[in-house]
């Protein structure tokens, strides 16, 4: 069952439009991450789920029930906000509790519950104290214990993680999708950090100035970007403009690169990874492009070293990315040969088909 | 850290400054002479076992309190629902209200309090009801110069508190009400406390507007302090000052339990 759809909703602020059409569904159980860069209106799109927004066109559906002109406080959502928006005057336990009062649910089922909530996110021991003597780390725990304690049709996470520390972060990260899981909770789960969305995410909706740009698995939208927008959010660094002819792509600056598979592209993108360098006038017998090129920089960056590279004879700007201890090591001036493997090359669109 | 010597000094010499003038009326008020004269003969309370007798001194000391008690409750009921209006609703003119309601403070008191007097009195002339000289005009007239201090003390509060624990609040399920009642209230407790004795202060030393508003028996204090100076200048006055300095002193320090007014006056309430 669908848990939360979101039917071509638009939104502008005055004559700004921040929602372009957004159509995202989350299923029962599912995580869907909205991914993008600020002001993509991935926030603005949680605003109006939660009903805080209202929007000018488009439905909001939670549980196949129309909600779009509910008022927050009939809508079966809970949110986890970014600065947690604890009530600094209310115990913990109070915090936990106030969601389940507001449902006038009986005395002993509201302590019951907010005990268990309290146990599952472990802060049981934290319930008498007030907000302002919590961490951070520990005050998001008390915030999503207040959400999940009153079992919303979809809980509402927006950037939950961006106030905690990168360590925390990493394992806050584990344990919410662990809980998520083994409460079937549904998620919307905004962020602005890739790396989030492709480990926490079922799915991921890529957000570009207010449109949806790609919805897919991590997988699917890390390994096969459809746009050149997603592409460069995902790490794709090297992208070249340019058009398909004669089964060769083109790009707008003489490099030529065999036609990605898969009708017609404006772009081609590569990952950094994925640039093969060797010796000068050598090359892998795999590789379907071969370019000579010279080293223009080089970034020791731990486990893997980047090199900046200009190929010959177009000047094209190109990054290219190995792991540490993997061939020869090069240094700025050096004249190597770039490589490009055709499965590696990503047919690219300008915008998402409308 | 440390602070530099002359740092140290200048501190001191500015809070001197301050609270000499408080610590000579309390000192003068216990001078045992019927002239100021220094240094004193000797001591006595006896001008505040006197206080009581000087009817006009001790009738506009109680009218005062009244007044200022209900001067702060009225404005900093008015201050807060136009803080609250004015910070949530989304209105056109937003900016022009908000500084409008400041513009009490540009006025000097003394043409507040005979603009307030004219035009009450017109008032008094079209309706034939007699407006001034009354307690009604005098309490109307207070709450309007008070009213930029605690609308802006708690417009400052509502900024603090951001909008976020309020839509917490509406997202768990309690309505607009119930959120005003169990959220934003609660928080705003600081800011509202604040407003409420910065408004008693005002009110009760309030001079220039009372000075056209009261009516014969009824005079507040600041202007019973004036008519009595005309006559006599005794120690009365500093014994009432003193009386004065402690009430509000105790009212200072009774609301420091409920909230640390540095943190008011610098907008930020939370915690």
């Amino acid at each position: 069952m669908t848990a939360l759809t979101i039917d071509d909703v638009s939104k502008s602020f005055g004559s700004t439009p921040v929602l372009d059409g957004i159509r995202v569904d989350v299923e029962a159980g599912e995580l869907v991450s909205l991914l993008g860069p600020s002001g993509c209106g991935k926030t603005t799109t949680l605003n109006v789920v939660a009903g805080f927004l209202p929007a000018d066109s488009g439905r909001v559906l939670l549980a196949g029930t129309d909600v779009t002109t509910v008022p927050p406080y009939r809508r079966d959502t809970a949110v986890v906000f970014q600065n947690y928006a604890l009530f600094p005057h209310l115990r913990v336990r109070d915090n936990v509790a106030y969601g389940l009062r507001a449902r006038k649910l009986p005395a002993a089922e509201v302590a019951e519950r907010v005990q268990a909530a309290l146990e599952l996110m472990d802060i049981a021991e934290l319930a008498d104290r007030y907000p302002g003597q919590l961490s951070g780390g520990q005050q998001q725990r008390v915030a999503v214990a207040r959400a999940v304690a009153v079992r919303p049709r979809v809980l509402l996470m927006d950037e939950p993680l961006s106030n905690l520390d990168a360590k925390l972060r990493q394992e806050i990260r584990l344990e919410l999708r662990a809980l998520q899981q083994r409460l079937g909770q549904a998620v919307l789960f905004v962020t602005h950090d890739q790396q989030e969305a492709l480990s926490i995410s079922d799915r991921i909706a890529v957000l570009n100035a207010g449109r949806v740009e790609q919805v897919g698995s991590p997988a699917e939208v890390f390994e096969r970007p459809r746009t050149v927008f997603v592409a460069d959010f995902m790490g794709v660094e090297n992208i070249f403009a340019g058009e398909v002819a004669d089964g060769r792509f083109r790009t707008d600056d003489g490099l030529e690169l065999p036609a990605p598979s898969g009708g017609p592209v404006g772009h081609v993108g590569i990952r950094p990874t994925a640039v093969r360098l060797s010796p000068p006038e050598e090359g892998a017998p795999q590789d379907a492009a071969r370019r000579n090129a010279t080293v223009t920089g080089r970034v020791y960056l731990g486990d893997s070293v980047r090199y900046h590279l200009q190929l010959e004879p177009t000047g094209t700007a190109v990054v290219a990315e190995q792991p540490r201890g993997a061939g020869t090591s090069w240094q700025p001036g050096d004249a190597v040969t770039v490589g490009f493997a055709a499965e590696d090359l990503l047919g690219l669109q300008d915008a998402p088909a409308a | 850290m440390t602070l530099p010597r002359w740092l140290t000094a200048v501190g001191v010499l500015v809070f001197g400054f301050m609270l000499l003038p408080v610590a000579l009326v309390v000192w003068m008020s216990v001078f045992d002479s019927e002239f100021l004269m220094f240094p004193p003969p000797g001591y006595s309370l006896r001008w505040f076992t006197g206080l009581s007798r000087e009817r006009g001194l001790f009738g506009g000391l109680q009218l005062s309190f009244v007044l200022a008690v209900s001067t702060a409750v009225l404005s900093t009921a008015l201050g807060l629902l136009a803080a609250l209006g004015l910070s949530r609703a989304r209105l056109r003119w937003r900016g022009l209200l908000e500084n409008g309601l400041l513009l009490p403070l540009l006025i000097p008191a003394i043409v507040s309090g005979v603009a307030i007097y004219i035009y009450l009195y017109q008032l008094s002339w079209a309706l034939q009801v007699r407006l001034v000289p009354t307690l009604g005009a005098l309490l109307l007239a207070h709450t309007t110069i008070t009213l930029p201090w605690t609308f802006r003390l708690v417009h400052a509060g509502l900024a603090g508190l951001g909008t976020d624990v309020e839509r917490a609040s509406l997202d768990l399920g309690r309505g607009p009400w119930q959120t005003l009642w169990r959220v934003t209230l609660p928080l705003l407790r600081p800011s509202l406390v604040g407003a409420f004795v910065f408004a008693f202060i005002f009110s009760f030393a309030e001079l220039e507007i009372s000075l056209f508003l009261i009516s014969p028996g009824q005079i507040t204090l600041p202007v019973a302090m004036v008519q009595y100076a005309e006559f006599r200048v005794d120690p009365t006055l500093a014994a009432v000052s003193t009386v004065q300095i402690l009430l509000v002193g105790t009212l200072l320090a009774v609301s420091n339990r409920f909230i640390r007014f540095g943190q008011v006056l610098s907008g930020g309430v939370k915690g």
